[in-house]
């Protein structure tokens, strides 16, 4: 599956001006769209790393899928139900109900968002002609210090 | 919640930061500061982490500051907060909250620097309510 773009950052303690606010997908996030050429609209489903709640909404504002601060109600409104959703999640179940924490982080994300950009994932979640998907890993502590990776990948 | 002393193992020196463990000793709380920059920082460290200079020098902080976000640790046989402090003087640090209500700890509310002891090391900066 050729990759279109890519990003990678590291947060830390910034020394001392911390803000729990944002990861560091602020700054893999736009490499990685700025590499592929396209924008968080074109994308047809994302895998995003979930070792809590927190990281994934900080996660979606970051990667500009919804406004900051405008995470929690992106997700109530069902946008990230397959079928229905404008932004198709983690439809493997998530590291909670599928791969964490045997095979937790970023690999398990691209393996979902592949099957995804195939065809070949479970057919009641899987997205309609999917051919433009992200996966997004972070490493670390989202707290105090951590890594953040993006992939873009298209469908030939 | 009802707070209880938990152990604290002892902070190791080390040459880089002998003198904030020495200075903790002493009852003082030292951040970094850059001459080259002008910008404080924490944890303190040889090189600023801002601009890169060695021109780094300690100062002693007030001890005041805010809370900015906590998390109490609840799970534990000795339960206790985990916090980032920002301190009057524009830096924030992990800490914990202790000596207080760990039910009363508020985003945004004043705290004041207090000495922890610890298992036969130098005490460790922690804070507590500025009302307490």
């Amino acid at each position: 599956m050729p990759v279109l773009g890519a990003g990678e950052a590291v947060k830390h303690q910034m020394g001392g001006q911390v803000d729990l606010t944002y990861t560091g997908a602020v700054w893999s996030g736009p490499a990685a769209f700025t590499e592929a050429g396209v924008a968080p609209a074109d994308i047809q489903y994302v895998s995003i790393y979930d070792s809590f709640t927190i990281t994934v909404l900080i996660t979606l504002e970051d990667l500009g899928f919804c406004p900051k601060g405008q995470g929690g109600k992106f997700v109530a409104d069902g946008n990230l139900i397959s079928g229905t959703g404008r932004l198709p999640f983690n439809t493997d179940g998530g590291g909670l109900c599928n791969n964490h924490p045997a095979n937790r982080g970023g690999l398990t994300k691209v393996v979902e968002a592949v099957r995804q950009l195939r065809g070949e994932a479970h057919p009641k979640v899987q997205v309609k002609d999917c051919h433009l998907a992200l996966a997004h890993g972070t490493g670390g502590s989202l707290g105090t210090r951590h890594g953040s990776a993006t992939l873009i990948m298209e469908r030939d | 919640m009802a707070t209880q002393e938990r152990k604290i193992p002892a902070p190791e020196a080390n040459p880089e930061t002998r003198p904030f463990w020495e200075a903790a000793t002493a009852g003082r709380l030292l951040i970094g500061t850059c001459k080259a920059c002008g910008k404080p920082h924490y944890y303190p460290r040889a090189l600023c982490p801002f601009c890169g200079s060695d021109a780094t020098e300690w100062v002693a902080a007030s001890g005041r500051g805010a809370v900015y976000s906590y998390s109490v640790m609840r799970r534990l046989p000795v339960p206790y907060a985990l916090a980032y402090v920002t301190l009057d003087e524009g830096v924030t640090m992990m800490t914990n909250i202790v000596d207080c209500n760990l039910d009363t700890i508020r985003v945004g509310q004043r705290v004041r620097l207090i000495f922890k002891p610890t298992e036969g090391g130098p005490p460790v900066p922690m804070f507590t309510p500025e009302t307490s």
